[in-house]
């Protein structure tokens, strides 16, 4: 990447850098390169027995000196139980399949010299005149190497009276190892408040999937039905020789742990208990090391570790990314020419750490303002609805209600109409020969969407490319509605 | 097919040999540890940037003197109240806390960014075919650099973990915390040793390096801090008969930017304006008649620290305008400079690390109560317009002394070190109405890395 910046310029006639003073300009390249290999062996015998395995090997410039190449073997197998003789009888089912597979692949998307330290200037005076230093300003970890991931699934394919049902069940089990996390350093390791990427610990994701289709009516009106469902659970096995949590910061801090047992980069903070009332309230509680001087008002937070006192020691988990499960569900309906079909689709139980109300919600009005924030704490009398705290932010001398809490965490759960579309083909004759085939359609998306998130869009994820820091909300933009309309027209 | 699995993997055994070269990928655009600290030039390149360390938010630039003179009696975070002034009363009174303490954090970190580049020099230097000469005025440096930073984490934070070579990331988090004591048993022979590589003065494109008096003065500091003034004696008189350092006659011509680098100074974090990211911050922080784009000025001299000078006292006007002074309705530090003709934080004024006045009034407390004590001390006493004092003037000695640094050295950054030197944080802050804490407080964020670190009294 090259860039030359120009200044000053005299008058807008010419628009080119030539038009200004040239103030300054870099020159910037990075290359990668991958050597890869790949056998594969299919094995087929009968069409009811298949095996296919493969090997590749791949060789990433990303990573270490001796650490570059991965290996990442794979098998799956089929059997369709349906061709077997003594299946024939049931004549009600055309298909049934069991598969399995186990296979690793690797992930190397990283940045490109993410191993080496790299050296930045750090210019220093003597004599009055300024002179050269250079320092590393990433470390070096010659130890880096590929994220792995191994894993099993086990399905079966089912489908009744010539596929007018048909059914998919999948289980699987994926784990990463050697997981590619950016892990903050201590500070005697010389590079102060960074957080370069290791190869740090195992994650497991196991759950299953159904989807299901089926052709409800058939004849000249026609009704079909797609639903699927999945489950996933997310879970921490193994962190670093010590075992240790890693806490990561997004967009503000430090706000999700991975810790052991849980999923990764949950939203880590204090629990908000409710708000206080009355100073007698306060006198009788903990005391809290991180605000000595609340107000009724201001955060009850939960002396979580029960010591008396409420400190750092008092974050805990509060809430992840990761859904219960998600569905969707498309209906297709077609009378003649005329077509209609729409999509519903849904997430629940995920949570997303709304980071906006670290100014939208803090009542300080400096910024607009959550309509909710009209029921906030306001005096004795006016209480509010119990939710949201007196207008103030401040910490230290103060309540400190900013604090990353449990007051920033938000169901995100949401049922959403995706899609849906009309569309009607024209007859033949209709137009004449010219236009044998003409299609006009409306179709609209993001119509309509239940949840109790007040932020913009319940599926936001404003760091989706780091691991360990999913789910923010700090930002992102709305989801757009759409519709459009079309003529598709084919001419002879 | 077993044939055909054997041939497949033998193939890819091959290839991946021959792949070898083909992902061996330097940067291109952005120099590597790799490929650097080749020779003296490399090493050159490598210690200026410790150096600039000094120039750090976490050092020098700002955690340094708020760490140093405003949690002392000396000074308070100023009228503002709002953003960086609010945060900075927070410490001056005391109230901060590990996790939100940005000032106090930065000071641990960027110290260790120092150390860890003066580690870097010391470990890649043995194998670097360079000038001999060169070499070990670097290694010289390198320790010297580091000692500073480890002497001001130990005084600051007490216990902290001792990395005295390049460490990976992995490796730093197996070190443990150590207490302060084992901190300066190291840093005694380092600096021995520092003293030995380094020359007495530089000349041209090299002033401002480290040189034997910076180390012998650091060396006899530790000395006093861990309470062996016997053998500080002997250093500090050999910094005083051998290196050549003098009084300034005029208390006024030790600052400014023409008197960088002048005969009483013995190390200075060199600045220097202009738009070449090497100007300082605090000179405008401090100021009074300067922009202070966010908030008022910092760092301001207590009605305490104005009625510490004595009638008569030529420091004072020099170093401080007094509250209603003839430049402005409020108390601020004069010492950094006025003016800057550059934009705001990128100021010409030196800071002076030590100087020649500190070596007189160390030897003085290494000597104890002596007339050749209170001769060193009326040296100081003497520039200042001051009549001399001796053993009959009221006060202990201890107290007197301490009295006569708080106003010779004001706003150095020795206020504090000296309060815990003296024994005295408890009782001086209690004056000011305030619970000292006598250590500033873990950064949250390396007891969430290392389980096994312990948090300071709260």
């Amino acid at each position: 990447m090259n860039q030359v910046q120009a200044e000053n310029y005299p008058d807008d006639l010419v628009k080119t850098v030539s038009g200004g003073q040239v103030t300054g300009g870099t020159a910037a390249e990075e290359e990668w390169s991958l050597v890869s290999y790949l056998s594969r062996v299919n094995y087929a015998f009968n069409d009811k027995y298949l095996i296919t395995a493969t090997l590749r090997s791949d060789q990433a410039s990303r990573f270490g000196e001796g650490n570059k190449i991965g290996y990442f073997p794979s098998v799956s197998a089929g059997w369709r139980i349906s061709d077997e003789p003594f299946m024939k009888k049931l004549k009600f089912m055309n298909e049934m399949k069991i598969r399995a597979s186990w296979g690793k692949t690797g992930n190397f998307l990283i940045p490109n010299y993410a191993s080496i330290g790299l050296l930045n200037p750090f210019n220093y005076v003597f004599g009055n005149s300024v002179a050269n230093g250079l320092a590393p300003s990433t470390p070096s970890n010659s130890l880096l190497t590929w994220e792995k991931n191994t894993q099993v699934d086990i399905g079966l394919d089912i489908g009744f009276l010539s596929n007018r049902f048909y059914a998919s069940f999948d289980y699987y089990r994926k784990v990463t190892s050697d997981l590619l996390l950016n892990v903050q350093v201590p500070a005697a390791a010389g590079f102060g408040n960074s957080n370069p990427l290791q190869n740090i610990g195992e994650v497991e994701n196991k759950g299953f999937e159904i989807s299901l289709s089926s052709a409800n009516i058939q004849g000249k009106f026609t009704w079909t039905t797609d639903f699927n469902y999945s489950k996933n659970v997310n879970e921490v096995l193994k962190l670093g020789p010590s075992g240790d949590p890693i806490l990561s910061s997004g967009g503000a801090g430090i706000r999700h742990i991975t810790k052991i047992g849980h999923p990764i980069g949950s939203y880590y903070g204090h629990v908000v208990e409710g708000i206080y009332q009355t100073t007698q309230e306060i006198a009788a509680a903990p005391k809290d090391r991180l605000a000595p001087k609340p107000a009724p008002g201001d955060f009850k937070f939960k002396d979580v570790n029960g010591d008396g006192i409420i400190d750092n020691n008092d974050r805990t988990i509060i809430g992840n990314y990761q859904p219960d499960f998600t569905y969707g569900m498309t209906n297709r309906f077609t009378y003649k020419k005329a077509e209609l079909s729409f999509l519903i689709q849904g997430v629940e139980g995920s949570d997303v750490l709304n980071l906006t109300r670290r100014h939208l919600a803090n009542g300080e009005a400096n910024v607009n303002s959550f309509a909710v924030v009209n029921e906030r704490w306001v005096s004795p009398t006016q209480p509010g609805n119990g939710k949201i705290p007196r207008a103030d932010r401040l910490g230290d001398l103060h309540g400190f209600n900013n604090r990353p809490s449990t007051y920033q965490v938000e169901d995100a759960s949401y049922i959403r109409l995706r899609n849906v579309t009309f569309a009607y083909t024209f007859a033949e004759k209709f137009l004449g020969k010219m236009f044998p085939a003409v299609r006009l359609y409306v179709s609209g998306t993001n119509l309509f969407t239940r949840t109790d998130y007040v932020g913009y869009n319940p599926e936001v994820n404003n760091q989706s490319t780091s691991t360990g820091v999913q789910g923010e909300d700090y930002g992102a933009y709305p989801l757009s509605r759409n519709f459009t309309f079309g003529i598709n027209a084919t001419f002879k | 097919m077993k044939n055909k699995i054997a041939s497949a993997l033998v193939l890819i055994s091959l290839l991946s040999a021959c792949g070898e070269k083909f992902t061996d990928l330097s940067p291109i655009s952005q120099r590597n540890v790799n490929d650097f600290y080749r020779d003296g030039n490399d090493m050159t390149g490598a210690i200026n940037s410790v150096y600039k360390a000094l120039h750090q938010n976490g050092t020098y630039n700002q955690s340094y003197w708020v760490m140093s003179e405003m949690r002392s009696d000396n000074t308070d975070g100023g009228a503002d109240q709002t953003g960086l002034g609010a945060n900075m009363n927070i410490i001056d009174n005391f109230g901060e806390n590990a996790a939100t303490a940005e000032i106090i954090n930065s000071g641990y970190l960027d110290t260790y960014v120092g150390i860890g580049r003066a580690n870097l020099v010391l470990s890649r230097i043995g194998a670097v075919s360079m000038d001999e000469a060169l070499k070990n005025r670097i290694k010289g440096e390198a320790l010297f650099l580091r000692s500073l930073f480890y002497y001001n984490l130990a005084v600051n934070f007490g216990r902290v973990p001792l990395v005295l070579s390049e460490v990976s990331s992995d490796e730093a988090k197996t070190y443990p915390q150590v207490p302060a004591a084992d901190i300066y048993k190291q840093l005694i022979p380092d600096l021995i040793q520092a003293e030995g590589l380094l020359t007495t003065k530089y000349t041209g494109a090299n002033v401002g390096r480290a040189t034997k008096g910076a180390a012998a003065t650091l060396l006899a500091k530790i000395y006093l801090t861990t309470g062996d003034k016997a053998s500080a004696i002997p250093v500090l008189r050999r910094i005083i008969s051998t290196y050549g350092y003098t009084l300034i006659p005029n208390y006024a011509n030790i600052w400014g930017i023409s008197a960088k680098n002048n005969a009483e100074s013995i190390f200075e974090v060199q600045f220097k304006g202009g738009g070449s990211n090497t100007g300082n911050m605090f000179t405008n922080t401090f100021s009074a008649l300067l922009i202070q784009t966010t908030g008022g000025y910092k760092n301001r001299p207590t009605p305490d620290m104005q009625a510490a000078y004595e009638v008569g006292d030529k420091r004072s006007a020099i170093s401080m305008n007094p509250l209603n002074g003839p430049l402005n309705a409020g108390r601020f530090i004069l010492k950094y400079g006025i003016t800057n003709p550059f934009p705001e934080n990128d100021a010409d004024y030196n800071f002076i690390v030590f100087r020649y006045a500190d070596v007189l009034l160390m030897l003085a407390e290494a000597l104890g109560e002596t007339t050749e004590s209170y001769g060193l001390i009326n040296q100081v006493r003497t520039r200042a317009g001051l009549a001399d004092i001796s053993a009959s003037t009221s006060g202990t000695f201890a107290d007197k002394l301490l009295r006569e640094r708080r106003v010779e050295l004001a706003f150095e950054n020795h206020r504090w070190p000296d309060l815990l030197r003296f024994g005295k944080a408890k009782e001086i802050m209690a004056l000011q109405g305030k619970t000292a804490r006598l250590l500033f407080l873990i950064p949250q964020r390396e007891l969430d890395i290392n389980s096994t670190y312990t948090q300071n009294p709260e």
